[in-house]
Order: C-alpha cells, then sequence, then structure tokens
C-alpha cells in the first residue's frame, strides 16, 4: 500500500494579487519501504515539493490537489486539509526532515543535544532522565564517534558533515516513517557524501524507512532510488521506476540529464542543456521546457502536454516521446 | 572568561583617565569662579583672594589637577564639596540610591514592556495589533523626555491628582508601616519611572519585533517546526534567545543613556538623585562634587559595556569561541 499519494500537487504564490505557479499538477505515490529521488535543477521546485508535503511552506504560498499519507496507526490522513495541531503532532513523529544547509536548520545558540532532547521530550515517550542516553545513542546510530562531545557541542563547533549527522539524528529522534532529505549531501565533499548516503541507506534498511531524496546528482539517483521523478520549472516531467527511466528515458530532458551523468562517469565532457531554466514568474507558454527541447515543434510553444502513461509505473509530459520501443 | 573580563577591566582603564581629565579640564574652564560665586559683589578683592587659596583655586591649573589626582589615588578622597563642606562620597552616596531606584526600575520596566510588546507585535506582524501598538511605540520613542514628563505631570498629578508630583517619599514617611512605606515609593516614582522606561520601552520593542519576526523566518525555526517542536517553545526558546542578542549589546549604550536620562527626570519631578545632585554641583561650580560624579558615572559606563559583552558570550556561544581565538 502507498505510504504516500500525491494527486494533482499545485503550489502558487501570489505576491501583490500576481499568482505564480510554482508547482503544476505533481502526482506520484510512493510504498512504504521504498526510496523516490526528485531530481532538477535549481529552481526547478523541489524544495517546494518537500515543504508542501511536511506542510510548511512559507506565508503567501498556496496549496492544491492533494496529498495523502497513511499514517502508523492506518489512519489516511490528508495533509493539504488537517489542521495544524495535527500536522504539528505528525511533523518528526510520522515525517521528519532533513534539510539542504544542516548548519543553518540547528538552533546556533543550543546544544546540540538538548535540541535532540527538546525533540524527544515532545515526540517521544522517553522518560526525561532517560533522554541523554537515547539522545548519545542516536547520535552513535548516525555515525558520530564521539557522542558526548557532539552533545555538548554547539553547531558552529562542528564540520559540515558532523553538523548534517546531526540533523538526521534530529530528524530520526522522533522515529518517523517517512524520511524527506532536501539535498542533504550538496554541501558535503565527495567522500564525507559517500559516506553519509551510504548511512542513509544502512539507516533505512534498519529502520524501515520511506525516503523522499531531493538531489540534483542524477548519478545518485540513479543508484540510490526506486523511483524517480524529474522536475523541470515546477512540472513533472516524467516519473517511473528507477530502471525504466535508466532505461529508456521518455522525456527529452530526462535524456540529457542522463546522457550529462553518463558522459561524467566516463570523464567525458557532456553536452550541455542549451539556455537556462526558465523563470517561474514568467514561463514560456505550452511546455515549459521547449525553449530548451531540440525536439520542440509548433504545439509544443502553445500547449501544455498532458501525462501520458507509457507503463503503470511509467508517466511522462511531452508530445514527442523520445524512445518509445 | 577571568582572563576576559580582567583583560576588558584593563582596557577601561585608558577610557576613565583621559574621561576623568577631560572632565576636570572642561569644569575648570567653564566660565564662573566658585569662589566669586560666594561672595558679595561688594567685597574686597582680598577676600576673594582667600577664599580662592582655600578652596586651592589660586594655583595653576595642572597643579590643581595633580593635587586632585594625589588626593583620590593616596587617600581616595575626592574633596568636599564647596557648599555645604560635606565630603563628596557622602553627598553621592545619599543620591545614588534614588537614581538606582528610578534607573533599575525604568530598566526592568523597560525590558519587561519591549519585550512582550515586542513578541506580539513579531507574531501578529501587519496586523491591526502589530500596527496599533508600533504606532504607539513610535510616539513614545520620539517624544522627548522632559515633555513627557511634563505632559504626565499635568494630567496625572496636577489634573486628576492621582499620583505625588514631586520627590521620593512623602512628609509623612517615616510614620509609615513596611507596606505603607513601599507603596509611597511606587506611588512616587510610578511617573519618573514610566518618563524614563517607555522611551527605552520602545527602543526595545523595536529590536525585539525586527529580532523576532527575522528569527520566525530563519531556517532554524523552520528546522524546528519541521521537527515538530511546539510553537510556544519556538517562540521563547528558539527565537527570543536569539532576538534578545541585540537588546544585550544594547545594554551597554543604555545605562549611560539612563544615567543621562534620570538627570531630566530627576529635576522634572525633583527627585534627590545623582542628576539632580550633578545639575547643581554644575550650575554652582562645585568642583569637588561634579568630578565625583563623574568618575561614577565612567565607572557606570564601563561596567555596563564590560556586563553586556559578559553577558553576550554567556548568551551566544559563538561570541565566546571567537573572544578565545583572538585571544
Amino acid at each position: 500500500m502507498s505510504l504516500l499519494t500525491v494527486e494533482n500537487l499545485s503550489v502558487v504564490n501570489s505576491p501583490s494579487g500576481r499568482s505564480i505557479s510554482i508547482l503544476r499538477n505533481i502526482s506520484f505515490s510512493l510504498n512504504s519501504g521504498e526510496t523516490l529521488a526528485v531530481i532538477g535543477e535549481t529552481g526547478s521546485g523541489k524544495s517546494m515539493l518537500c515543504k508542501s508535503i511536511i506542510g510548511l511552506l512559507p506565508p503567501g504560498f498556496s496549496r492544491s490537489g492533494n496529498i495523502w499519507y497513511i499514517s502508523s496507526d492506518n489512519t489516511k490522513i490528508s495533509i493539504i486539509t488537517a489542521e495544524e495541531s495535527d500536522l504539528l503532532n505528525m511533523r518528526g513523529r510520522e515525517i521528519g526532515m532533513v534539510f539542504q544547509e544542516a548548519v543553518a536548520s540547528l538552533n546556533p545558540v543550543v546544544r546540540c543535544g538538548n535540541q535532540i532532547t527538546d525533540v524527544l521530550s515532545v515526540k517521544s515517550k522517553i522518560e526525561k532522565n532517560k533522554r541523554k542516553k537515547h539522545a548519545l545513542k542516536l547520535l552513535e546510530t548516525v555515525g558520530l564517534s564521539e557522542p558526548e562531545r557532539i552533545f555538548h557541542a554547539y553547531p558552529h563547533q562542528l564540520s559540515g558533515g558532523m553538523t548534517q549527522r546531526v540533523a538526521l539524528a534530529l530528524a530520526l529522534a522522533g522515529e518517523p516513517q517517512l524520511l524527506i532529505a532536501d539535498e542533504p549531501s550538496s554541501s558535503l565533499d565527495s567522500i564525507s557524501k559517500k559516506y553519509y548516503l551510504n548511512l542513509l541507506n544502512r539507516l533505512k534498511q534498519e529502520n524501515n524507512l520511506t525516503l523522499i531524496l531531493v538531489t540534483h546528482d542524477v548519478d545518485e539517483a540513479l543508484s540510490f532510488a526506486d523511483n524517480i521523478l524529474v522536475l523541470y520549472a515546477g512540472c513533472m516531467t516524467e516519473y517511473g521506476r528507477t530502471g525504466d527511466i535508466q532505461k529508456s528515458p521518455a522525456h527529452p530532458y530526462t535524456k540529457a540529464l542522463l546522457d550529462i551523468a553518463r558522459a561524467l562517469k566516463e570523464n567525458n565532457l557532456p553536452a550541455a542543456i542549451p539556455g537556462e531554466i526558465s523563470s517561474l514568474t514568467n514561463p514560456p507558454p505550452g511546455c515549459r521546457f521547449h525553449p530548451r527541447c531540440p525536439k520542440a515543434q509548433d504545439i509544443c510553444r502553445v500547449k501544455e502536454p498532458s501525462s501520458i502513461c507509457i507503463s503503470n509505473s511509467h508517466s511522462v509530459r511531452c508530445f514527442f516521446l523520445v524512445d518509445l520501443s | 572568561m577571568i582572563s576576559i573580563i580582567l583583560k576588558r577591566v584593563l582596557d577601561s582603564v585608558p577610557t576613565i583617565i583621559i574621561g576623568i581629565t577631560l572632565t576636570f579640564l572642561i569644569v575648570h574652564l567653564a566660565p564662573g569662579d566658585p569662589g566669586i560665586r560666594f561672595l558679595d559683589p561688594s567685597q574686597s578683592p582680598e577676600i576673594q583672594q582667600v577664599i580662592q587659596k582655600r578652596f586651592g583655586l589660586n594655583e595653576p591649573l595642572y597643579i590643581q589637577y595633580w593635587n586632585w589626582v594625589k588626593r583620590v589615588l593616596f587617600h581616595f578622597d575626592f574633596g568636599n564639596s564647596f557648599y555645604n563642606g560635606k565630603p563628596s562620597s557622602e553627598v553621592l552616596r545619599s543620591a545614588l540610591l534614588p537614581t538606582i531606584l528610578l534607573a533599575g526600575c525604568a530598566l526592568v520596566f523597560a525590558l519587561i514592556t519591549g519585550i512582550l510588546l515586542g513578541i506580539l507585535a513579531a507574531i501578529r506582524s501587519n496586523t491591526f495589533t502589530d500596527r496599533t501598538i508600533t504606532i504607539i511605540m513610535m510616539l513614545f520613542f520620539s517624544t522627548p523626555a522632559f515633555w513627557l514628563g511634563i505632559m504626565f505631570l499635568g494630567v496625572f498629578s496636577i489634573q486628576l491628582g492621582w499620583l505625588p508630583s514631586s520627590h521620593l517619599t512623602s512628609l509623612y514617611h517615616d510614620q509609615l508601616n513596611t507596606i505603607g512605606r513601599f507603596t509611597d515609593y511606587i506611588k512616587h516614582l510610578f511617573l519618573p519611572v514610566l518618563t524614563l522606561g517607555l522611551p527605552l520601552a520602545a527602543t526595545f520593542f523595536r529590536y525585539i519585533r525586527s529580532g523576532v519576526i527575522e528569527a520566525l523566518r530563519s531556517d532554524y525555526i523552520l528546522g524546528a517546526r519541521a521537527r515538530g517542536i511546539g510553537h510556544n517553545k519556538i517562540l521563547f526558546r528558539y527565537c527570543l534567545k536569539n532576538s534578545l542578542l541585540p537588546i544585550i549589546s544594547l545594554l551597554g549604550v543604555i545605562i549611560p543613556a539612563l544615567l543621562s536620562g534620570a538627570v531630566i527626570v530627576e529635576v522634572i519631578f525633583s527627585l534627590p538623585g545623582m542628576g539632580r545632585t550633578m545639575v547643581s554641583a554644575v550650575f554652582g561650580r562645585d568642583y569637588p562634587i561634579i568630578l565625583a560624579a563623574s568618575i561614577l558615572a565612567f565607572f557606570a559606563v564601563v561596567a555596563g559595556n564590560l556586563i553586556a559583552d559578559i553577558t553576550y558570550s554567556i548568551i551566544d556561544p559563538r561570541i565566546r569561541y571567537q573572544t578565545r581565538k583572538n585571544s
């Protein structure tokens, strides 16, 4: 059964009467224990997708569509219509989130350990005198070798990799079913990144976590995820099982991304996608990718493609599929 | 931490020395001679000279300065008042209590009002509540203390007759029991504290409001919310602690401002405090009192800054870290 089902999710920001479409008609579902990778360029709406799932959009942003979530006691909750108090209850305990800038997401003037016990005090039934012990255990689980020192340290005293792990410990403190990791490794160097991803994978197996991994590293997504969702300028261009997408990418944008990833892996100079990502404030008419698309025809400039199901679990929004064999 | 404090104390020694020297010079350069002021203009110049000699005012300025420094450093004697012959320390000691009461109460009042209203305005930002509070606070912020004091006097003491208009205690204060004395103090201090405290509260309000609004938008608050930390905890443990930082660094500047504000308020409400003592000493060219009071004020400023720095480093661990790295 799907733990998370997103149906036609759209996010609109309306500053001073104008309405800017940040996300358009995003639909996907995520089974318990699986990993979904959300890939796309900067500004494609990946973070906004995460924030709408956890119900923390900034003021002035509104959501439409549906987000269904099956909580650990098997009730189906609509995140969009849920009361703030229910969402508050769910955050941390049902859905955890790790942010891109870990050090910024930690309170600079509270010791790391106390931030963990803060979460434990509201999200778990652990007695007060056992919280510290549990926090130390959590720090150890996320691969920190000196839990006692980290417990008493302030965020600025730790390295980037360490704060990222502390942030992970914080997200896991409430034992959530679903973990949203918003580009958790983008600020890490390549070695720490690899360690971090392995850790994430291990924790996922151990705790039977369902994971949404936001990344702009296509290779990371391919090796890590069960499903891949490709976003472009707030639109879902392609969604499917990792194997299907890797073998037969149907959208020109997905194909271009995969080509770049492959070239990088083979140490070749990749062919860049011409142009730059279209702005959300003034998006091009029709398919938002058409100004950069090698296959663009007249229809792409006028009409927005609707979602085409290639198979049960593979859908794409394009008039001219790259490869349908 | 102790080495930081010692370093800061040593740093402040030159400030105090330069400050006191300048005060000494300015006071003596001001026109008007205390020796002459006591005399009938018809008295003979010989008598004037006798008086000047008695106060040591006939010597050249640098010798006067040196004598004064010697007395202060080696005998801890700040000299006697030219007016009533009492030692400066005694005059100031009796004047210190009303000022400390006034300034202390005003500071506490301003902190409580400023912080509470600041938080309220920030969580209701851009609503009717926020705008109303902000406008009222801006009015107090831009109102000069002397005008505010006179208005309070006019309305609450003279028109309505609710509160006394002057002095720290009533005439019959000594006959009252403990509770009676306490309420007597409160009645007398109420208007002066408001006059001194409201503009200060408005200053704190501005910092807290913008600090809390900024903190609420920050990533660590978003992080805390994503972890499911409740609203009140976010506000007080996560937001307020961070938005208090500018207030603390402000305290170093606030303490001198409080002292100079107290001068005006004490004069308006005829409170027998440091401010009024200093004003009358300046008008009377009572050099020993002016100098002793200035030294006290310098120490208050230096201490204020020191306390601000220490509190800052206690609340914000990042500062502690940097100071340790630099030293």
